[in-house]
Order: C-alpha cells, then sequence, then structure tokens
C-alpha cells in the first residue's frame, strides 16, 4: 500500500538561550493510503510539534529539525519551505482544534475558501463556490450558500469543525491531520465529527492522522495507534492489540487503566507529570514514573524492540509481567 | 450597519446634554465672579446701579434652571455671548479659528495616516531588522520630546537655517507643512509603536498557523490576515486620538503662532474671559463626540463583529 | 524577547546613570548652580559658552545653565510631590473602592470614568483656568487628573488580594479594615505602583513645561525649563543656544524616565 507520509530517525530540537533542548527523538511514523493512524499521548509531549515541524510550521529560528521525511512516497528536504508550504492544503490537510480561533474573525468563510484554493490552483469563483457547498451539503451543514456569506463569530463551534473539514477536503489530499478536533466541542459533536472523518476515510480513501489525548476515540476510530511520551514514540501496534490487552509498554499499560468506564467502581489514577522540557535526564523518560523501572532503565538508549504484527515498543521490561489490567 | 449608526446618532444627544449643563454650572462656580470681571474690563466702578446692569446683561436676575435654558437657547443658535475683554461676539471669533484648527488637525492626521503603516510595517516585516531598531529608536525619543521643543527645532532648521519653508502662517498649504508635523511626531511614534506590536503578537495567533497550515504564502498571511486583524484595534484607537491631537494644537498652536483655538483659549485663560472659555469647552467637547462617533463607525466598518452586533470584543 | 532584552540593557544603563545625574543636581544644586538663576545684569548679556557660564548667558545676562540647573531643580521636586501625593490618593480611593464595594465602587467608576473621558491635557487647562494660572494652580489642576491611574491600579490589584488567603485570614481574625488596607493590601500594592509612577513622573515634568511654556504653570521670575524656552523664542534667529540647552535637557530627562519607566513595567510583568 502506498504511504502517504513517513518519518525515519525524525528528531526536532529547540533552540533556547543557545542550548538545543530535544523535544522528539528519533520519532519513525508512517500513514498509509486509506489508514486512520492515532497518535496518542499527554498534553506537552510533542506530538502537536511533530506535524507541525513536517510540514513547516515551526519558525526556523527556533526550531530544528533533522531526519528522513517522505510525502506521497517523495522524499521531502525539511528546509525547503515552499515545496511544504505547496504540499500543505493540497497534498496534506489540516484540521485544528478550537475552530474559534482558527478562522480568521474578519473574514467570511467564503473568503477562507476561495483563498485555500487559490493557492494551490486556479479555479474560477464559482467552481470554488461549487464545490465548497456540495462539500459542506455532505459534512450535513444546512444552507451551506448562507454559512458561506457568514462569519466565523456568527457560527458555533460543532458547525466551524465541520466546515474546517469541508475546507480541508476542498483540493481532495490523500492524507488529513487532525489535531485533536474533538477537543473544543461537546460530546454530541464529538461524535459528529468522528463519525464524519470515519466517513471520509471511508469514502475516499483518505489517510488520517489522528492526534488526541483521548484514548476511547481513537480506539474507535484508528487502525493503528502510535504512543508518544516525552518526544518518543514509545510503542506503536495495531488498534486490535489494544482491545486485546496486548501491549506491554507501562505508560500504555497505565493510560488503558486509567481510561474512564462505566463498568468501573474505581479510576487508577496515572500519578505524577511528565518530565518539563528542561529537566529530561538520560535513559528512559518514564521511568521516574514507572513501575517496572529498574536502575538499568536510566541508561537505557530508547532503542527499539520489535515484536512481530506491526508492533514496535521502546522499554527494556517489555517482556516481564505489567500489573493486570483491569477492566 | 443602518440600526448601528441610528443607535451611535441617539447615543451623542444625552453625552451632549451632560456637557451643556457641566459647562454651564462651571461659569455659575467661577471663583472669580462675571459681574466682577466685568466690571474691572470696563473700568466702571463697582455701585449698586453698575452691577445691577452688568447682572441684567448676563441674565443673572432670573433662577438658575430659567438663565440655563435661556443660555441653551443662545448656543443652539450658536450665540455664544461677547468677549469680557473686548466686548466682540464669541461665535466668529472661534468659528474662524475652529477652521484654523481643523485644517491644523487635518494636516497632522494625514501625516499619521501615511507615516505610521509605512515604519509600523517596515518593523515588523524584519523582527530586530535594521528598520525596526530604527523604528524603536524614534518611537522612544518621539514620544519623549516635548511638542514645543520638537517645534523651535524645526523652525531654527527649516526657516531659519535652510530657509525651506515658512515658520509663520501665511495661509498656504506650505505653511501647514510645519506645525502639522511637529503635532503628529508623537502621535505617529505611539501608533507605529502599538502596529508593530500588534502585528507580532498577531504572528503567534492561531489564525495565522490555520493560514499557514492551509498553505497561504507567507506574504499573504502578512498583507491580509495579519494586517487587517492589527489594524482594526488601532482604528478605534486612532479615532479617539484625534481628541489628543485637538488638546496637542494648544502649544503647537502656540509656537507657531497659528491662529487657531489653542491661541484663542490660552489668551482666554490668562485674561479670564469665561464666555471664551465656555465657547471653546462646547466646541472641544463637540468634536471629541464626533470623533469617539466617527471612531467607532470606523470600526464597525473594518471589524464584521461590531458591525453585526457581537459586542464582546475585546 | 530574549533578543529584546539584550538590547534594552546599555539603553537602561545609560538611563541609570542619568537618573544619577539628575539625583546629584537634586541635591547639590546651589552648589553645582554658582550663579543666581534670577538676578539680572544687563552688560553681560548674550555671553558664549565658557568655563564661567557652560551654556552662555540670555537676555538677561543669567547663567543659562545656572537656570537650568534650578530649573530642573524645581521640576522635579514638584512633579515628584504630585506624584506621591496622587499615589497616596489614588491608592486609598481605589483600594476603598475595591475593598467596600458597592456605592463606593460605583462613584468611583463614574468619577474616574468621567475624567478620563476627557483628553487630560484640556481638562488640566480648564482647571487652571477655573482657578486662575498661578503655581499652586497648575500643581493642584494636574493632581485633580493625576490620581486617576493609581486609583484604578489599586482598584484592580486590590480586588484580586482581597480575595488571598491571608487577607481573609486577617478579616477572621477580627482586623479592622483601616488595618488590614494598611498591614496587608498597601504593601501588596505599592511595588506594582513603580512603572507607573515612574512614567506619569516623566509626563508631568514634559506637563508642567508644557503649561509653563503657555503662561498658565510656574509664574517667572522662578526659572522653569518651559518658561525659559518661552523667554527665549524671540531669541531663535539670534541666539538659538539660549532655548535649545533647556530643550535638550527636558528632552534627556523625560526620555531617561520613559526608558526606566518601561523597563521597571517590564520586570514587574515579568514577575507576575
Amino acid at each position: 500500500m502506498k504511504q502517504l507520509l513517513r518519518i525515519d530517525n525524525y528528531d526536532l530540537s529547540l533552540r533556547m538561550n543557545g542550548e538545543n533542548i530535544r523535544v522528539i527523538s528519533s520519532a519513525d511514523l508512517f500513514v498509509s493510503e486509506g489508514e486512520i493512524v492515532g497518535l496518542i499521548g499527554e498534553s506537552g509531549c510533542g506530538k502537536s510539534m511533530l506535524w507541525k515541524s513536517l510540514l513547516g510550521l515551526a519558525d526556523p529560528q527556533k526550531w530544528i529539525c533533522s531526519g528522513e521525511l517522505r510525502l506521497m512516497g517523495n522524499p521531502m528536504d525539511l528546509s525547503d519551505r515552499a515545496a511544504l508550504t505547496e504540499a500543505r492544503g493540497n497534498q496534506v490537510s489540516v484540521i485544528l482544534q478550537d475552530p474559534m480561533n482558527a478562522f480568521d474573525q474578519l473574514f467570511t468563510i467564503e473568503r477562507h475558501f476561495i483563498e485555500t484554493a487559490r493557492a494551490h490552483v486556479q479555479w474560477s469563483k464559482g467552481e470554488i463556490l461549487k464545490k465548497a457547498t456540495s462539500l459542506m451539503r455532505r459534512l450535513y451543514i444546512r444552507e451551506p450558500e448562507k454559512v458561506l456569506k457568514m462569519y466565523p463569530f456568527q457560527c458555533s463551534g460543532g458547525m466551524l469543525q465541520r466546515i474546517m473539514i469541508a475546507l480541508a477536503l476542498m483540493l481532495d489530499p490523500p492524507l488529513l491531520i487532525a489535531d485533536e478536533p474533538t477537543t473544543s466541542v461537546d460530546v454530541t459533536v464529538q461524535r459528529e465529527i468522528v463519525a464524519m472523518l470515519k466517513e471520509v476515510n471511508r469514502d475516499r480513501n483518505t489517510g488520517i492522522l489522528y492526534i488526541s489525548h483521548d484514548l476511547k476515540i481513537i480506539e474507535d476510530l484508528a487502525d493503528r495507534v502510535y504512543v508518544m511520551y516525552a518526544g518518543y514514540l514509545v510503542e506503536s501496534f495495531p488498534v486490535s492489540a489494544l482491545q486485546e490487552r496486548k501491549v506491554f509498554h507501562p505508560y500504555t499499560v497505565k493510560l488503558l487503566q486509567s481510561r474512564p468506564s462505566y463498568t468501573k467502581a474505581y479510576l487508577p489514577v496515572l500519578e505524577g507529570n511528565p518530565p518539563s522540557l528542561l529537566d529530561r535526564q538520560a535513559g528512559c523518560p518514564f521511568a521516574p514514573r514507572c513501575p517496572k523501572a529498574v536502575d538499568a532503565c536510566r541508561s537505557y538508549d530508547m532503542h527499539v524492540y520489535e515484536i512481530g504484527n506491526q508492533h514496535i515498543v521502546r522499554c527494556l521490561r517489555w517482556e516481564d509481567e505489567n500489573e493486570p489490567a483491569q477492566n | 450597519m443602518k440600526r448601528y449608526l441610528i443607535k451611535q446618532l441617539l447615543l451623542i444627544l444625552p453625552t451632549l446634554l451632560i456637557v451643556t449643563i457641566i459647562s454651564f454650572a462651571m461659569i455659575r462656580l467661577m471663583p472669580a465672579d462675571a459681574v466682577d470681571v466685568y466690571l474691572v474690563t470696563h473700568h466702571l466702578e463697582k455701585n449698586e446701579k453698575n452691577i445691577a446692569v452688568a447682572k441684567e446683561r448676563f441674565g443673572l436676575d432670573e433662577p438658575v434652571p430659567v438663565q440655563y435654558l435661556h443660555w441653551l437657547k443662545d448656543i443652539i443658535h450658536l450665540d455664544f455671548g461677547k468677549t469680557y475683554s473686548t466686548n466682540q461676539a464669541v461665535a466668529p471669533m472661534l468659528g474662524k479659528a475652529l477652521v484654523k484648527t481643523l485644517q491644523l488637525a487635518a494636516a497632522s492626521a494625514i501625516w499619521i495616516v501615511v507615516v505610521t503603516p509605512v515604519l509600523g510595517i517596515g518593523a515588523a516585516a524584519k523582527p530586530e531588522g535594521a528598520m525596526d531598531r530604527l523604528t524603536r529608536i524614534y518611537c522612544l525619543c518621539g514620544t519623549a520630546i516635548p511638542t514645543f521643543v520638537l517645534g523651535f527645532i524645526l523652525i531654527r532648521l527649516f526657516s531659519v537655517n535652510w530657509k525651506l519653508l515658512p515658520a509663520i502662517p501665511d495661509g498656504s498649504a506650505v505653511s501647514l507643512i510645519l506645525p502639522s508635523f511637529t503635532l503628529s511626531l508623537s502621535h505617529i511614534a505611539y501608533f507605529v509603536q502599538m502596529l508593530r506590536n500588534e502585528m507580532l503578537e498577531n504572528r503567534g495567533e492561531m489564525f495565522v498557523l490555520y493560514a499557514r497550515a492551509r498553505g497561504l504564502h507567507e506574504k499573504r498571511i502578512f498583507w491580509s490576515h495579519l494586517l487587517k486583524n492589527s489594524v482594526q484595534p488601532l482604528v478605534n484607537t486612532m479615532g479617539i486620538s484625534i481628541g489628543g491631537l485637538i488638546a496637542g494644537t494648544v502649544i503647537v498652536e502656540n509656537v507657531f503662532s497659528w491662529p487657531g483655538l489653542g491661541r484663542l483659549i490660552t489668551k482666554a485663560i490668562l485674561s479670564r474671559d469665561y464666555p471664551v472659555i465656555q465657547g471653546y469647552i462646547l466646541i472641544v467637547a463637540v468634536t471629541y463626540i464626533c470623533a469617539n462617533t466617527i471612531s467607532d463607525l470606523m470600526s464597525a466598518i473594518v471589524d464584521p463583529r461590531i458591525r453585526l452586533g457581537k459586542g464582546d470584543v475585546s | 524577547m530574549i533578543r529584546e532584552k539584550k538590547a534594552m540593557r546599555p539603553a537602561v544603563i545609560a538611563a541609570l546613570v542619568f537618573l544619577g545625574v539628575i539625583l546629584i543636581v537634586m541635591v547639590f544644586a546651589d552648589k553645582i548652580g554658582i550663579h543666581d538663576p534670577t538676578s539680572i545684569d544687563l552688560t553681560m548679556k548674550f555671553h558664549g559658552s565658557s568655563r564661567e557660564y557652560p551654556f552662555g548667558t540670555d537676555d538677561y545676562g543669567r547663567c543659562v545653565f545656572c537656570r537650568c540647573i534650578y530649573a530642573v531643580h524645581n521640576s522635579v521636586e514638584i512633579a515628584f510631590t504630585i506624584e506621591i501625593v496622587s499615589v497616596f490618593i489614588g491608592m486609598m480611593l481605589g483600594m476603598c473602592a475595591a475593598y467596600f464595594g458597592g456605592i463606593a465602587d460605583q462613584l468611583f467608576g463614574a468619577v474616574s470614568n468621567a475624567l478620563m473621558a476627557f483628553p487630560k491635557v484640556i481638562l488640566i487647562m480648564l482647571i487652571a483656568a477655573f482657578l486662575g494660572a498661578s503655581t499652586r494652580n497648575i500643581i493642584l489642576a494636574m493632581l485633580l487628573v493625576d490620581w486617576i491611574w493609581y486609583a484604578r491600579i489599586s482598584r484592580s490589584l486590590t480586588l484580586s488580594l482581597k480575595e488571598r488567603k491571608y487577607v481573609q485570614a486577617a478579616r477572621l481574625n477580627g482586623a479592622s479594615a483601616p488595618v488590614i488596607l494598611r498591614r496587608h493590601i498597601a504593601p501588596g500594592i505599592l511595588p506594582q505602583l513603580a512603572g507607573q509612577f515612574t512614567l506619569s513622573l516623566g509626563n508631568v515634568i514634559l506637563g508642567l513645561a508644557g503649561f509653563s511654556f503657555l503662561g498658565i504653570g510656574i509664574q517667572r521670575p522662578t526659572p522653569e525649563l518651559g518658561l525659559m524656552i518661552s523667554d527665549g523664542c524671540s531669541l531663535i534667529r539670534t541666539n538659538f543656544s539660549v532655548l535649545l540647552w533647556p530643550g535638550i535637557i527636558l528632552f534627556l530627562i523625560v526620555l531617561d524616565l520613559n526608558v526606566l519607566g518601561e523597563w521597571v513595567s517590564e520586570h514587574l510583568r515579568k514577575q507576575a
């Protein structure tokens, strides 16, 4: 199957006071055609910076990235900002969280559609608006002609989120990156959005990289999952592993345990916080919070263990028995 | 938009009424009695008869509310009374001076509107670049230099040393250049700083990220999204600062002997010519209210959130 | 932001040094200004710059340098007094409005909004016109307008401070309102006013010079920078230095206080 996005050995550092602080370390990740890939992690683990820096949206004065990037199978130069600008919105579209702030309040919805299309293709205004209305109608937005004339502040959050999806699909991109698109909307809209993304994936064979901190949504939506912790992709596996409870990294196990459920009388809490950027130490970054940590963990070089069936884990002690995951 | 306009215009009326009451009360509360000033300036002896004449002239023998209504009627008919010192009618004097001051303020506004975007955008285009640094030094100095010092330095350089521009008003448009530039310099510094900071701050906003994520080119984002969003708060402040310009004219007019309101009021204050002061208060208040209304309208044109009645704009 | 800080530094150091110079002038004005700033000697008219008269003499034969020194001394002293009193009044009113709330707060809001709705300069001028042109009256007029900012800042700070645990604890312990305001709230507000204080000090000096220039501020023969410029303006063609020097000094003082004010405000913002 064609790989839409692939990164190998990707590093990202932040320049601060003359020092380079590592934010993402040796990340390997790919998204294939027609596949929904979930990327899960706590806030601040670097999951948003990952896609932003990949697409050339990180300020080059502050951020340094290195590694191999392939878009639609073609190798891309990470510093070639013109090529990345061209790819954005055309080959890779983005859906952001908090659409209330993402849209420019001084521009109508129509203008947003027009400028996005004009950045990449030479369509007439009529063509653009025709496409926009049909897309919006497909995403269950009533009276799209009227909505196009509206300003973002006249729309509800859920509606804007749907408009954002329509805007993302405008140029039929093979890949969609959704960065927590459901965090700022209420639960019913959340479900709608997830269902809509599934539909888009099914109908158009669009690959989706879905970034979230909500395991439940990922479990429901994704085909494959990456787990990120403190800048490392600590484990990746097909979603079936989640359902069969065959995950090995203690962090993933903990995430699974602390997932809310109606059948649980008691919800275990993941103690502590992820290390801040400035006090990351050598070895496994999860070691200070890990119940299985041993001294060797603190000097572990975070190399990868491949354990078959597309399952990869970065943990010295993955083979050791985890605490039983309750459900 | 139409509804918004009507609402704004209706809001002016009560404010105007309050201003007239304050203006009227000020004269009534004056420590120096109008009658005394009148008698002194007209070299009249202070006796019963002269006081009665003066009182009648000022209408002081009637109850206060009636006096106010009489006064208000006069004001509406643009009758501001006569000056104490020269016994001339105040209204035509104020009118002539107002025209001159408005000329000066308008010329300054042109300076502001032309120069601010050039410097502000230039500085924001490349933060920490040469242009940005120079602009910052200008902003620092521009807000610190006293208008009268600047005015005299400009007169010395352009009129005395180089003989390029006239320092004293001769009725030509050229004689407007120096005073209007002097008046606008500190305002420009203020606005340039504001525009630059707005643009730099807005750079980190979500809508810029989203525009980039949609593949829009940097230039396009800068000139449309960034600029429009950064200018929007400026429009309102600029409108309000018309009041500040009127205040600034007082000093500039005295430096350049510009025959406007500022010079008139300075003289009036020094000779305690209360009818002139009263007229001045009214004129400034009306200008101020008009400026505020205009700035609100301009904001409404730029910002659809105000126009379409979403009040929660920061 | 990091680079901006570096760029600020030399300017701040220069500003601090200049502040030191101003302070020295404040303390030793009579030692530095050896000539009487008001004594007229027409035989000494328009002397050029010399050791004895660094800035030369004016049309009345008075030493421009000495006049500047005394003028700075006077202006800074007056501005300082106005500011101290403003801080005091502003803090009192702001704290009380916020602490007691209700009608007091509404009244405060109405008054401060009304005063802020009009350009400051014109407001001061009108008050001065109302009271009559004199040194005392211009100080009063500036005071009447100047306290508002301190009051507004104090009010908003008090609103948040009074919800703090230590203030609540003091209140539960039965401390009276004046004690709480003085011992627990005022110390929290005072440092926050430092930035505004420095900036306003510059503005008051500038304003004072402006009003004196117009003739409605400090009255002759007291040496004052604005007055000196006003007196010198007829000499613009012949003896420009007579009005240039006080102008430069005025500019430097205001610039100095602006730079320091920005710096202090930035410092306070970072702390918060």
